[in-house]
C-alpha cells in the first residue's frame, strides 16, 4: 500500500472552446493500478479533460499555458505531456502508453471497413507495418475480450451488436500494450446485462494486463462496481473527490448527494420523486460564486458571492463547498 | 378549457377496465440473407398485453426482445402477422375511418432518441401549434399559443417563451425529451407508449423527466406503456405497477413490480435484477452473473424455451418443450418449466 | 411578426453573402442581371435599332457612339452588341428559371410519392424514372426543337418544358432515396401517431427536411438549363435573333470567322463571358442555399462562428 505511485498528475488544467471556459483549472492525480472515476453530467467537462490528456482536443480548443499534465512513465522518467512536441507525443505516448476506449454508441468505428482493417490501420498509424504481428495481436486481444476472432475480424461494424462493438473498441485500445487506459462512457446505450458483462470484463483485463483506468461517466451507480476513487465534476470544476466508500456512504457535497439520490434504490417506492432541482448550467452564462448554488438546497449568502476553493479535508478527500470550510 | 377543444380521452369507453388490449400478437419479419434467400423470424411471438385505464404498464427487455415492435403494434405503426389490438373493444386494424381517427388521436408515442425524434428544421413552438392547427383544435392562433405554452410549462420547459422559437439543435437532450413529451400529451390522449424515453439521458436527469411524465399523466388520467431495459425505473410509478418481462419475442414473467423485485421467479428476470447497477460498493462481489453466453440474435432462437441455451437451471424438457405463460398466483405469471 | 422575420431574414442573407469575396461577387452579378432583365421587360432599355447588313456595319470595333451600347462594337446584324446581350438576359433567365421549376417540381413530387408510399406506386414510378434516365436528354431536346414549328421555337414555356423533359429523373432518384431512409426515422412515426395524413407527412415533414437539398437542386437545374438553351442555339436550331446569346456565338464563328480572325472576337467572347459569369454566380448561390435553409448553419452564421 505504501508503494502506490502517481501515474498521471494533472495540475491547473484549463481548457476553453473559442472564448468559453469549459474546464476551470482543475487538479487531480491518478495512481498506478487504480480505477479513478470522473463523474458528472453531460457537458461538465469530463470528456474534455480526457481528450486533453490524450491531446485529441478539437482545433477550436485551447489549453491554458499554465496547465501541466505529468506522466510518470517509470521511476526515472516523468514527462510533461502538454509540453511535448506533437510528433514525439504521437510516436511515443499516444496509444503506446496511454490509450482510450471510446463510446461504442457514438459510431466510433468506421462503418465502411472491416474490423481487421481497423486493427491494421490503427497499428500502421503508429508505425507498425508487420501485418502478421498485427493480426496475431488482434486475435489475442479479441479472445481476451471474449469475442471469436475468426468471425469478428471479417465483420463490418453494422453487423455487430452494441456489446460486440464495445468489446472491439476495448481490444483496439489495448493494441499497443498501454499502461493507462481512459474509458469514456464505456457502457452507455448498452443493455443492462451487457453493461454488467463489460464491467466484469474490464476488471479482468485490468488484472491480466496490469492496467490503470480512468473511467468517465455520468452514471454514479456504475462506478460503485469498479472504481477505487471518484472525482465529481460540475460546470468544469471538481467539487468533490474521495475514495469510493466515502463518496457513497458519506457524501459531503450537495451535488454528490443529489446524484446519489437520483438513483432509484431497489425495492424503494417513494411517492415523492427526488431530483436535483433546476437545470444544468449554461456555460456562456455561469452563475456567480459557487456554480452550483442555484440548485443547492443549502445555499448561503457567501455561496452566491464567492466561489469556494477546493480544500483537502483528510486522507485523499477534497471538497469545494462553503458548508465544509471552516 | 377552451371552446372547441377536444379532450381526446374524456369520451373513451373503457371495456373491461382496459384501454388497450393486445391479444396473441405475432409479428414475423423476413430478412434477406445472401442474394436470394429470405429468412423469417418472429420478433414478437404470441404475446398478449393489457393496459388498464389510467395506469402504467412496464415492458421490460433488452434489444432483440421485441418490446419496441410490440409497442409499435399497439400504436398501429406496425401491422401484426397475427393477433388483434382492441381499443374500446374494437380491433384497431379493422376500424372504420371515423373510429380509427378517434383511436389515432388517443394513441401517442414518445420515442427513444431525443435527437432523431423531432424535425430538425422546425421550431418547438411551431411543431406544437401545428398539431393543434392541423386538427382544428383551437379557434385562433392566440388560443393555440396559450394551450401550447401551458403544455410546455407542464413538461418542464420553463419559461415557455424561451423555448417557443428554438430549434431542436439548440436544446439539450433532456429539453428535447421534454418537448417530445409535450408533443405527445398536447392532444390529451388516453394511451401513450414511451419507448426508452430516458435511456439516452444522463442518470441524474432520468428521475426528473419521469417525474414530469408521471405528473402530466396523472392530470389527464392517461395510461402509459413504459418500454425499457432498466427495470428499476418502473419503481417511480408505484409498487403495484404491472410489468411484463420479455425475452426474444416472448413474455417470460409478469406481475407487479414489488413482487418481481423481491422475488423474481424466471431465471432471466433474476439475471436482469442481479445486473442492475447498485449505488453501493459493498455489493460488488455478491451479485454474480448467472446467464451463460450472450443473447442470440432473434434469427437463431433456441428450440423449446427461449432461454434454454443460457439458463443455468436448464433441464432436458426445457430444450424440447416451450413452457406456457401460466398464472401461478394472483396476478403473477411465469413461463418456466421450474414452476410448471 | 411578418415584418421582423422579413428583416431578420434579410439580415441573415446579407450576413451569409458578405462572408467571402466570391459570394459578394455572385450577389452583385445576379443583382445586375436581374436588374437588366427587369429593365428590358419594363421597357427601360432602348429597343434594338433596325438591322444593317454589309461589311461596313457588321462586327464593327467598339466606339463611344450612343454610350454605352456600342462599347462592345456591333454584332452580325450591325446592331450594338452590348444592347443585344442585355436584352437577352430576360429570356435566358426566364427559360432557365421555368425549366428549373418544372424539373424540381416533377422530380421532387415523383421521388417523394414513390419513396414514401412504396408498393405498387413505387414500382410504377420507378419504371417511369428509370426509362426517363436512360433517354439521352440532350438528343431528345435537339430532336424536339428541330421538329418544332417556328412560332413555338421562341415560346419560353415550350423551351423550358423541352429542356426539363427528362432532367427531373436523376433528381427523382435522389429524392426517392432520401425519402426511403427518412421514412424509418422516429419523427415520422410520431407524425403518424399525431394523425398527420400521408400527404402532410410527405409534403411538409419530409419535404422540409430536404429543403436545403431542393434549393440547391433548383439553382443547379438553372445552370443546366442555361447551358441547354445556349447549346440549342449554338447548334443552329433556334431562329436567328440578336438577343440570343447562343446565336451570337454561333454567328460569330459562322459569319464572323471568329476562329480565324480577330474581327468578330468580341462578339464571340462577350456572350461566353456573360454566360460564364451567370453560371459562376448561380453555383455560388447554390452553395449558400444550404446555409439559408438549414437552421443549424443559419444560427452559426448569425453568431459569427
Amino acid at each position: 500500500m505504501n508503494t502506490i505511485k502517481p501515474l498521471i498528475e494533472v495540475r491547473n488544467l484549463g481548457v476553453s472552446y473559442l472564448n468559453i471556459k469549459v474546464i476551470s483549472n482543475i487538479d487531480f492525480t491518478v495512481f498506478k493500478g487504480e480505477v479513478f472515476a470522473l463523474v458528472g453530467e453531460s457537458g461538465c467537462g469530463k470528456s474534455t479533460a480526457a481528450n486533453a490528456i490524450l491531446r485529441i482536443l478539437p482545433e477550436i480548443a485551447s489549453i491554458d499555458p499554465t496547465s501541466i499534465i505529468t506522466y510518470h512513465k517509470d521511476d526515472l522518467n516523468s514527462l510533461n505531456l502538454l509540453a511535448m512536441d506533437e510528433q514525439v507525443f504521437s510516436r511515443e505516448i499516444r496509444w503506446r502508453e496511454i490509450s482510450m476506449v471510446f463510446q461504442g454508441a457514438l459510431n466510433s468505428l468506421n462503418p465502411v471497413i472491416k474490423i481487421r482493417d481497423h486493427f491494421t490501420e490503427t497499428a500502421r498509424a503508429h508505425g507498425i507495418k508487420d501485418r502478421k504481428w498485427i493480426l496475431d495481436r488482434a486475435r489475442e486481444l479479441l479472445e481476451a475480450v471474449k469475442l471469436d476472432p475468426d468471425r469478428v475480424l471479417n465483420l463490418y461494424p453494422i453487423e455487430m451488436s452494441g456489446g460486440m462493438k464495445q468489446r472491439t473498441l476495448i481490444a483496439l485500445a489495448l493494441l499497443l500494450n498501454p499502461k493507462f487506459v481512459i474509458l469514456d462512457e464505456p457502457t452507455t446505450a448498452l443493455d443492462v446485462l451487457i453493461q454488467r458483462e463489460i464491467i466484469s470484463l474490464l476488471k479482468d483485463l485490468k488484472n491480466k494486463f496490469n492496467l490503470t483506468y480512468m473511467l468517465i461517466t455520468h452514471d454514479i451507480a456504475l462506478v460503485a462496481d469498479i472504481a477505487d476513487r471518484i472525482a465529481i465534476m460540475y460546470a468544469g470544476r471538481i467539487v468533490e473527490e474521495a475514495d469510493i466508500y466515502d463518496i457513497f456512504y458519506k457524501p459531503l457535497h450537495p451535488y454528490t448527494q443529489g446524484l446519489l439520490m437520483s438513483v432509484p434504490k431497489l425495492g424503494e417506492f417513494k411517492e415523492e420523486i427526488v431530483t436535483i432541482p433546476g437545470m444544468p448550467p449554461d456555460y456562456r452564462n455561469l452563475p456567480s460564486g459557487c456554480k452550483f448554488h442555484p440548485r443547492c438546497p443549502y445555499a448561503m449568502d457567501i455561496c452566491r458571492k464567492e466561489e469556494p476553493p477546493i480544500i483537502k479535508l483528510d486522507r485523499e478527500r477534497r471538497i469545494a463547498c462553503w458548508i465544509h470550510l471552516r | 378549457m377552451h371552446a372547441g377543444f377536444i379532450y381526446a380521452n374524456s369520451e373513451v369507453k373503457i371495456v373491461d377496465n382496459n384501454v388497450i388490449e393486445a391479444k396473441n400478437i405475432k409479428v414475423v419479419f423476413s430478412v434477406r440473407k445472401g442474394l436470394l434467400k429470405r429468412i423469417k423470424f418472429a420478433a414478437v411471438d404470441k404475446v398478449s398485453v393489457y393496459v388498464p385505464r389510467g395506469s402504467v404498464v412496464g415492458l421490460i427487455g433488452e434489444s432483440g426482445s421485441g418490446k419496441t415492435t410490440l409497442g409499435k403494434v399497439t400504436l398501429a405503426l406496425i401491422k401484426p402477422t397475427n393477433g388483434e389490438v382492441l381499443f374500446q373493444g374494437k380491433n384497431i386494424f379493422k376500424m372504420s375511418e371515423k373510429e380509427f381517427r378517434y383511436y389515432r388521436l388517443n394513441a401517442q408515442y414518445i420515442p427513444q432518441d431525443p435527437y432523431a425524434s423531432i424535425h430538425p428544421f422546425k421550431k418547438i413552438g411551431d411543431i406544437l401549434i401545428d398539431v393543434l392547427k392541423y386538427h382544428r383544435l383551437a379557434n385562433s392562433y392566440k388560443e393555440a399559443l396559450e394551450i401550447v405554452k401551458d403544455v410546455m410549462g407542464k413538461a418542464g420547459l420553463n419559461p415557455p417563451e424561451k423555448y417557443l422559437d428554438k430549434y431542436p439543435f439548440q436544446l439539450s437532450g433532456g429539453e428535447r425529451q421534454r418537448a417530445s413529451i409535450a408533443r405527445a400529451l398536447i392532444l390529451r390522449p388516453a394511451y401513450i407508449v414511451a419507448d426508452e424515453p430516458v435511456t439516452m439521458l444522463d442518470a441524474s436527469l432520468k428521475s426528473s423527466i419521469i417525474k414530469t411524465l408521471r405528473d402530466m399523466l396523472y392530470e389527464i388520467h392517461s395510461s402509459l406503456l413504459f418500454i425499457t431495459h432498466e427495470i428499476s425505473l418502473l419503481q417511480f410509478f408505484g409498487r403495484n405497477t404491472l410489468i411484463n418481462v420479455m425475452y426474444l419475442g416472448k413474455i417470460v414473467e409478469s406481475g407487479c413490480i414489488n413482487d418481481i423485485l423481491s422475488e423474481p421467479l424466471h431465471p432471466y428476470t433474476k439475471a436482469l435484477i442481479a445486473a442492475i447497477p447498485i449505488a453501493d460498493p459493498k455489493s460488488r462481489e455478491t451479485r454474480k452473473l448467472i446467464l451463460k453466453g450472450i443473447a442470440p440474435s432473434p434469427l437463431n432462437r433456441p428450440g423449446g424455451c427461449v432461454l434454454s441455451d443460457r439458463c443455468p437451471y436448464a433441464m432436458d424438457i426445457c430444450r424440447k418443450e416451450e413452457p406456457i405463460l401460466k398464472e401461478i398466483e394472483s396476478g403473477r405469471r411465469v413461463a418456466c418449466n421450474l414452476y410448471a | 411578426m411578418s415584418l421582423s422575420t422579413t428583416l431578420s431574414t434579410l439580415r441573415l442573407v446579407s450576413r451569409i453573402y458578405t462572408k467571402s469575396p466570391s459570394t459578394i461577387f455572385s450577389l452583385i452579378v445576379i443583382t445586375l442581371y436581374t436588374v437588366g432583365a427587369l429593365a428590358t421587360v419594363l421597357g427601360l432599355v432602348p429597343p434594338l435599332p433596325p438591322a444593317k447588313g454589309g461589311w461596313e456595319y457588321i462586327y464593327q470595333p467598339p466606339s463611344a457612339r450612343d454610350f454605352p451600347w456600342y462599347i462592345l462594337g456591333t454584332d452580325f446584324t450591325g446592331r450594338p452588341l452590348l444592347l443585344a446581350i442585355v436584352r437577352g438576359i430576360s429570356t435566358t433567365l426566364a427559360v432557365a428559371f421555368l425549366s428549373a421549376v418544372i424539373t424540381v417540381t416533377i422530380g421532387v413530387a415523383l421521388g417523394l410519392i414513390s419513396g414514401y408510399l412504396g408498393g405498387i406506386v413505387d414500382e410504377i414510378f420507378s419504371i417511369i424514372i428509370n426509362v426517363a434516365l436512360t433517354i439521352p436528354t440532350y438528343l431528345l431536346a435537339l430532336i424536339l426543337v428541330a421538329t418544332l414549328p417556328a412560332e413555338l421555337k421562341t415560346n419560353i414555356l415550350v423551351l423550358a418544358g423541352i429542356l426539363s423533359i427528362t432532367a427531373w429523373a436523376s433528381l427523382a432518384r435522389a429524392v426517392r432515396a432520401q425519402t426511403l431512409s427518412l421514412r424509418k426515422r422516429e419523427f415520422i412515426d410520431v407524425a403518424k401517431t399525431l394523425g398527420f395524413s400521408a400527404w402532410k407527412i410527405m409534403f411538409d415533414e419530409i419535404l422540409r427536411f430536404m429543403a436545403p437539398f431542393i434549393a440547391m437542386s433548383l439553382t443547379l437545374a438553372m445552370c443546366n438549363a442555361v447551358y441547354g438553351y445556349t447549346g440549342l442555339a449554338f447548334l443552329g436550331l433556334m431562329p436567328i435573333s440578336s438577343e440570343n446569346w447562343g446565336i451570337q456565338i454561333y454567328m460569330a464563328i459562322r459569319a464572323g470567322g471568329a476562329l480565324y480572325s480577330d474581327r468578330a472576337i468580341l462578339a464571340l467572347w462577350s456572350p461566353i463571358i456573360t454566360i460564364v459569369l451567370l453560371q459562376y454566380a448561380l453555383i455560388n448561390i447554390a452553395k449558400t442555399m444550404e446555409a439559408i435553409f438549414n437552421p443549424a448553419l443559419r444560427v452559426s452564421y448569425i453568431k459569427g462562428e
